[in-house]
């Protein structure tokens, strides 16, 4: 016999205790005495003490002992086998949110979830079910082997709102817990037949071949050519006359949809034919709006693709000075001006970014980064050379055919040219040709330093076409550390970086039904902000010492457009719910109390305990 | 319910007649001619001359005929109605002598009542009360047994007034003892209580520590010493006393007997107190 709570058994150490009450309890020789209230009432035993006495088996004595072992058998949970046989079903429900397509009939999820429920009631109340909803982070909709009625209060908050993922996650967490119970059974309910099931699984497709339109992709563009909004879209056996619209929907800086501006701005019919179509809407100038809404005009099966909204992607721009100290400072800047988001200032003080030839001739912003160029004492090389694999300023560089003199001797000194090296300083190679070091980054507090070892007049880097990718990058990285969005545009559950000003430390992010939620920076004002589950537009707010001081400060859009949502083409229905059968072996599932196996020692213990103090009271004679 | 001595009782109802109501007869109150000496026109018998007789009550005729002097005596007038309230409460019942001493004297009263001529009627008081039958109240004598706890404190109904009343209790009540009388003598002629008690009862033994069971409701661990007897007694005392003041005038008053005396005893009790008194009827007849 094995016990739920092996220290339920110290309850049993109360039977000697209601021994001893019971030997030494006070007992007279009876005596019938006619009026007793002769005797008055404050004549009562006076006797000091009491003595042992022989035990007898009173019905008061036995009730006690009986509510004792109750309890003990209620606190401990006895119990032959820790697992008991029973059919356990592991249910597989998709939550893609293609299931929310809706014909005469209903929704598609509305038919898997009577399925889901049909199958439920084949079992029966012994049996278990470990319900299980697929998403690219499968989530157990209960615990593990619950009783059937827990599975179906799961089943019936089933809902179909994921983004596309794949399967695989969801199938290795169900091959995972059927293994732990012999004999599960696994049953996959989606609008898909899927192909690469196991074998020994079953499916239940209930999906609905329906016609429909859906957007697969938008984008927004900004460029030197101007702004431009890209969209994708899928018909699928949908050849009903649809257009494809764009509202201004910018709410300014409140989320109230009362202010929401919905202007048209641009539409377009869509081809009446099946396939892919494409649609480029130039933006005029005069739109001047942050967010942009593109609607597929009409209805059809599966309403939650047909439209989507579009934040404007605001580039941080980086601003730049460059030394004029510097040889051939111009080509420097052509090769800066030919990233877009660079602004080419002549002062120092509000430079994000300096390129200088010499940085102690210069009161340096405390934030702003360097490009020094320091020649060495080197020998001349020429490309390709090794560079640190990963660095974000040297992807994709190419620097094959390079002339590249005053390179640096790698002697492991610190150049001494510099001064007052900073204790807290990295410094690391990055591009390096044998033993000379053509370009080091150091670190120095909040700020990065990129030393170029370079002679620029006698080298052929700044004619080189790596140079303009060169500055891309250097940008392109600089830029990743201003505050602000990585993304404003994202899928569900893509995530998302920000960086927020170094005189915030955390953000307050509300979601589009008002969900709020905190996120605290670390020490590089760096905060991943994770996948989000539901789409629409996401405000953040800037927070320091849990006080918000800067609200909507930015705002970034979720959609969840994808070819696999729109496409209902695939759909497929087999309706073998009835055929799905759960007998033969049980599998061995961990034993639950049942509500009886609680209530029934717990009532008996209390009845015990009522009859015991009934019983006692009546052979102490207390006067009624 | 073990039968009483009915041999016994036969014989004191031989020897013993029930002493009527002295105001009654003073006053010359009664509406039947009793088998005593009374004041009723009735001629009763002679009795010879005693120093100290009524010389009205002389008949001179006799004397003048005979020069003897006797006395001419008349029938009583008595009144018709007795009623015997019998206690069979638990408590009556502690022993068997004591319900058995309680049912014999109910037998005695109620015969000595028959023959007297009056009416007896029994009433029998243990969960409620209820009336005996008047020819048969024997058989419900017979029948009686110990229940409930009211006794004396049931709702006795169509009482006869004027009638002779006579108790038969232990009068071990919480209630007040006015309260009872007033609702039993209400309209009686007279009222008594033949006050029935066990020795145990009279004077409880020193028993140490006990789990004293009251018969009629209660139970309690006691310790019977000296100290607690002598507050049972005090109690009881006044319990008794408070019978006797209320019973004061209205008849023979409070009537102590002992169970263990027996049927004998308390029939000794019975013409100590007056309720009874020896039949002198068969001596005295030849005199005339």
């Amino acid at each position: 016999m094995n016990f739920g709570n092996i220290f339920g058994l110290w309850a049993l150490a109360i039977i000697p205790i209601i021994i001893g009450l019971h030997m030494f309890r006070r007992r007279y020789r009876a005596k019938k005495i006619n009026a007793l209230f002769l005797f008055g009432s404050d004549i009562h035993d006076q006797s000091s003490g009491r003595t042992r006495e022989r035990l007898r088996m009173s019905k008061s004595l036995l009730a006690e002992i009986f509510a004792v072992l109750a309890l003990t058998w209620f606190l401990s949970d006895p119990f032959w086998s820790s697992h008991q046989q029973a059919q356990h079903v592991i249910l597989i429900l998709d939550t893609h949110q293609r299931l929310q397509a809706t014909d005469d009939s209903g929704p598609t999820i509305e038919h898997l979830r009577t399925q889901a429920l049909a199958l439920s009631d084949q079992l029966s109340d012994h049996d278990r079910m470990t319900i299980i909803a697929s998403g690219r982070i499968p989530q157990l909709l209960t615990g593990s082997a619950v009783p059937v009625s827990e599975a179906r209060l799961a089943i019936e908050r089933w809902q179909a709102k994921q983004a596309y993922h794949s399967y695989h996650n969801t199938w290795r967490m169900a091959a995972d817990l059927g293994k732990a119970s012999a004999h599960a059974h696994i049953v996959f309910i989606s609008d898909h037949r899927a192909q690469d099931i196991p074998k020994k699984w079953q499916q239940i497709s209930s999906g609905q071949q329906l016609s429909n339109s859906g957007l697969i992709d938008a984008r927004w563009l900004s460029d030197k050519r101007g702004q431009r909004i890209f969209v994708r879209l899928l018909r699928s056996s949908d050849t009903s006359a649809r257009s494809l619209q764009l509202f201004n929907t910018d709410a300014g800086n409140t989320q109230n949809p009362e202010n929401i501006n919905n202007t048209l701005i641009a539409q377009q019919a869509i081809p009446q034919k099946d396939g892919f179509h494409n649609f480029v809407f130039p933006l005029p100038n005069s739109v001047t709006s942050q967010r942009i809404s593109v609607r597929i005009r009409g209805t059809d099966a599966l309403a939650s693709d047909d439209s989507s909204s579009l934040q404007k992607n605001n580039p941080r721009m980086v601003t730049v000075y460059v030394d004029p100290q510097i040889p051939d400072a111009d080509l420097i800047k052509r090769g800066l001006e030919s990233t877009e988001e660079v602004i080419l200032s002549d002062t120092l003080t509000t430079a994000q970014l300096c390129i200088l030839a010499d940085p102690t001739q210069h009161t340096i912003p405390a934030s702003c980064w360097q490009v020094v160029f320091r020649p060495g004492t080197g020998n001349s090389v020429i490309g390709p050379f090794l560079t640190r694999s990963g660095h974000p300023l040297l992807q994709d560089i190419d620097c094959t055919g390079t002339l590249w003199s005053g390179t640096l001797n790698n002697t492991n000194t610190v150049d001494t040219g510099t001064t007052a090296i900073a204790r807290n300083t990295q410094q690391h190679n990055l591009l390096l040709a044998g033993s000379q070091i053509l370009i080091s980054e150091q670190k120095i507090l909040n700020r990065i330093q990129i030393t170029m070892h370079i002679d620029l007049t006698s080298s052929s880097l700044l004619q080189h076409p790596a140079w303009p990718s060169l500055c891309a990058n250097l940008i392109d990285w600089r830029q990743s550390f201003l505050p602000g969005l990585t993304h404003r545009n994202l899928i569900l559950q893509q995530q998302n970086r920000l960086i927020i000003p170094s005189n915030a430390d955390a953000v307050l992010i509300t979601g589009p039904t008002g969900e709020k939620n905190t996120y605290y920076a670390d020490a590089d004002k760096s905060i991943l902000i994770p996948g989000q589950y539901q789409d629409g537009l996401y405000t953040i707010d800037l927070q320091k010492n849990a006080q918000t001081y800067s609200r909507h400060w930015q705002r970034f859009e979720v959609t969840s457009l994808h070819t696999q949502t729109t496409d209902l083409s695939q759909c497929t229905s087999s309706n073998n719910s009835s055929r799905l059968s759960f007998t033969g072996p049980s599998g061995s599932v961990q034993r639950i109390r049942s509500r009886s196996e609680h209530m029934i020692p717990l009532l008996l213990a209390l009845a015990a305990a009522l009859s015991a103090w009934f019983l006692y009271t009546r052979e102490q004679g207390v006067h009624r | 319910m073990p039968e009483w001595d009915h041999a016994a009782v036969a014989l004191a109802v031989k020897q013993l007649r029930l002493v009527s109501d002295p105001q009654r007869i003073r006053q010359g109150q009664g509406t039947r001619i009793g088998n005593g000496v009374g004041s009723s026109l009735e001629f009763h018998d002679y009795r010879s001359y005693v120093a100290g007789d009524d010389l009205r009550m002389v008949d001179w005729g006799v004397y003048a005929r005979s020069d003897q002097l006797v006395l001419r005596r008349h029938r009583q007038e008595v009144s018709p109605r007795v009623e015997i309230f019998v206690d069979h409460s638990l408590s009556m019942g502690i022993t068997d002598e004591k319900i058995m001493l309680t049912v014999s004297t109910a037998a005695l009263l109620a015969e000595l009542a028959s023959v007297d001529g009056s009416r007896p009627q029994i009433w029998l008081c243990g969960e409620q009360a209820r009336p005996c039958h008047s020819q048969h109240w024997a058989d419900d004598l017979r029948a009686l047994s110990c229940q409930g706890g009211h006794g004396l404190l049931a709702d006795v109904r169509d009482l006869h007034p004027g009638s002779e009343r006579f108790i038969i209790s232990d009068g071990l009540y919480n209630e007040p003892a006015a309260h009872i009388i007033r609702r039993l003598g209400s309209g009686a002629g007279c009222i008594s209580m033949v006050h029935i008690l066990s020795a145990e009862e009279q004077s409880p033994t020193v028993s140490g520590h006990i789990h004293a069971i009251d018969p009629e409701g209660g139970e309690r661990d006691l310790m019977i010493d000296q100290a607690s007897v002598d507050a049972y007694l005090t109690r009881l005392h006044r319990l008794q006393a408070s019978w006797q003041s209320v019973l004061q005038g209205r008849g023979a008053g409070l009537i102590h007997c002992t169970v263990e005396d027996g049927f004998d005893g308390m029939r000794q009790t019975l013409l100590r107190s007056g309720v009874v008194t020896t039949n002198t009827t068969n001596s005295a007849g030849s005199a005339a």
